[in-house]
């Protein structure tokens, strides 16, 4: 009788991963290269788990010392990777990056630290307290997230706006979305241009403003 | 949009509030998640917005998530509530946008099939797939009672997914050199999407039939990863910036709570060296999340000001110069912010060319061509729109853009700063 071989799961999710990031290179089709990757990973991920129980070959198990090691490196991949996602705009020309200007103060660290110790501190107590204050500061916070999109802000000069508000406009003049138009952005003008009719008065009194 | 922007981040909230122990960490994964779609973008929009993803195609991903959440942790009579909530929402996110709404119809389908799998219900992951259909059907049925009350017709097909076709134009065979391939924040996307999907299909499988509750945490995981997945896809089709995973990056920060959570569960159930490397694990996840959301605390409250950078001047000179250049109130106005100079000229009808910034192939260029052609009114042409016109597919259009200009209308009038043209009919001498 063979013995079962015993594989750590994250040993096959790195096999896995290796597999599937060969399109990548290989394909060069964007849209292909990246559904590949992902599809081909679940297969060998599902033939593995599946087919190794069916066979009795394989059994792979959870644990293990070096076993989070992939979770870490993709932590600290990820990581770094922030130093590329706003660079990249499709010359592949390095730019600059807004996230590395950002977290490049001092007021960014402070909080950052603050954060940290404030999580690592409350982690030792559950006070019923602690919830409210942070269901508080969280819909606080929400609120002037949301204060950002205020109309008025958004009316500046803006590359989008035009995009988004142009088939609102085209509703309120009486036409018909995918009737009498073309409209991008689905159906959401259905909803919105009777809001903007209702407000539409306010509106041009907060621009001419 | 205020409403619309609370309404998402307090779905992420929602989120984040039900799948954290720790509740500060719940709270600053929230603060982290606002830094990409808010700060970081508005920058690389170069102090704009981008409506078009905030939050027009991220609130109904939010809030159909929020469902799904709060369906995993319910009890089973509130389950067949949230069940029916989830596809009228879904029904809903399907006309609001067409592409965000089937990937939350898919997703969401695919939530409950595994789900109903995993508690051998199998009669449900039918009626689950059978909802796709109803809820497209729902969708289409209402956007019809729209057109129909409106305007006494029905919608094509072909109309509701013109957008699609027009995003999909070359999306499907965009290729690139291989010199291109770099590690990047794309490939990264892809790890985490993988690594979270590898966990949790581990756990579902070591779960199945069990219908305990770890095992509908990982379901969960699936879903988040299958979304990230699925709006990524999406997001393809801009084609412009095929390696901008701006719309999805926020989602990275729920996979690293959902992280910090499998991370916990694992340290109750180990000791030893194994602890301790848990115990690593989840503090640098919380660490990275403190940094995104120091970044964004220290960096959200100069956000306001930098979206009003160059409006003062602006506003006065654009508006001043249509205004006293115009002979009548109906002129066509070609520029980016055209909607937005309709308001403030006090005009509630939009111009009938569509807006420049949805200029993606030649036919649109040409219908508007057409249309100053036919149209017997002035026009205002900005400099974005100019040399969209005069520069597309090598200039094609230019020559036939200046001869109808020279046959109409008299030259044109341009602006002290060069940005704006206005074209008179030759009648009006």
């Amino acid at each position: 009788m063979h013995k079962k071989i015993e594989v750590n799961l994250q040993t096959v999710s790195l096999f896995a991963i290796c597999v599937s990031i060969v399109p990548i290179a290989c394909i060069r089709y964007v849209f292909w290269e990246y559904v590949t990757a992902v599809v081909l990973f679940l297969i060998i991920m599902l033939v593995m788990l599946w087919g190794g129980e069916k066979t009795g070959i394989v059994k792979i198990k959870d644990t293990g010392f070096l076993s989070e090691a992939v979770y870490i490196i993709v932590i600290i991949a990820g990581f770094v990777s922030f130093y590329y996602t706003d660079v990249y705009d499709g010359t592949g020309i390095v730019r600059g990056s807004y996230f590395i200007s950002d977290i490049a103060n001092r007021k960014s660290i402070i909080w950052a630290l603050a954060f940290c110790i404030m999580a690592c501190i409350v982690s030792k107590f559950h006070i019923k307290i602690i919830n409210l204050a942070v269901v508080f500061c969280g819909l606080g916070f929400i609120m002037y997230v949301a204060s950002i999109f205020y109309t008025e802000n958004i009316a500046a000069y803006d590359l989008h706006y035009d995009a988004y508000f142009y088939p609102v406009c085209r509703m309120m003049d009486g036409e018909n979305s995918y009737i009498d138009f073309h409209n991008i952005y689905g159906g959401m003008v259905f909803f919105w241009h009777h809001f903007y009719m209702a407000v539409v008065k306010i509106l041009f009194e907060t621009f001419r403003e | 949009m205020c409403v619309l922007v609370f309404i998402t981040f307090g779905s992420i909230f929602y989120i984040l509030y039900k799948i954290c122990n720790n509740k500060v960490i719940a709270l600053v994964a929230l603060v982290a998640s606002v830094y990409y779609p808010v700060i970081f973008m508005i920058k690389q929009m170069g102090h704009g917005y981008y409506l078009q993803y905030v939050p027009h195609r991220m609130i109904f991903p939010c809030v159909i998530s929020a469902a799904v959440v709060s369906f995993a942790g319910s009890s089973i009579e509130k389950k067949k509530f949230i069940y029916m909530l989830i596809q009228l929402l879904n029904m809903f996110s399907i006309l609001w946008n067409i592409e965000t709404g089937l990937i939350c119809t898919v997703g969401t389908t695919a939530f409950f099939v595994v789900y109903y799998w995993l508690h051998k219900q199998s009669g449900y992951c039918f009626v689950s797939m059978g909802m796709v259909f109803v809820d497209l059907f729902g969708s289409w049925v209402i956007t019809n009672l729209f057109t129909l009350t409106r305007a006494h017709k029905l919608t094509s097909i072909n109309a509701m997914f013109f957008g699609q076709k027009q995003f999909a134009g070359g999306f499907l065979s965009m290729e690139r050199p291989f010199s291109k391939v770099q590690i990047s924040c794309w490939f990264i996307l892809i790890l985490f999407v993988e690594v979270t999907l590898a966990r949790a299909v581990y756990q579902i499988y070591c779960n199945r039939g069990k219908g305990n509750v770890l095992a509908d945490k990982y379901v969960v995981q699936v879903y988040v990863a299958f979304l990230i997945f699925g709006l990524q896809t999406y997001a393809l089709f801009k084609n412009s910036h095929p390696y901008n995973v701006t719309p999805v990056i926020y989602w990275l920060v729920i996979i690293m709570v959902l992280w910090v959570q499998n991370a916990d569960d694992a340290i109750k159930k180990n000791a030893g060296k194994l602890r301790n490397l848990f115990y690593v694990k989840k503090w640098l996840v919380v660490a990275v999340i403190s940094i995104i959301s120091g970044t964004c605390v220290a960096n959200i409250f100069l956000c306001k000001e930098t979206c009003y950078k160059n409006v003062d001047g602006y506003l006065p000179e654009t508006l001043g110069f249509i205004e006293s250049h115009m002979r009548e109130s109906d002129i066509e106005l070609l520029m980016i912010n055209s909607t937005y100079m309709y308001c403030l000229m006090g005009q509630s009808t939009a111009g009938r060319c569509e807006s420049c910034v949805d200029w993606f192939e030649g036919e649109q260029i040409q219908k508007v061509l057409e249309r100053l052609d036919r149209a017997e009114k002035d026009f205002v042409i900005d400099s974005y729109a100019y040399s969209l016109i005069t520069t597309y597919d090598n200039g094609q259009y230019k020559e036939v853009f200046e001869n109808m200009t020279q046959r109409k209308f008299e030259p044109p009038i341009v602006s002290d700063n060069g940005n704006l043209r206005l074209y008179s009919l030759r009648r009006y001498y």
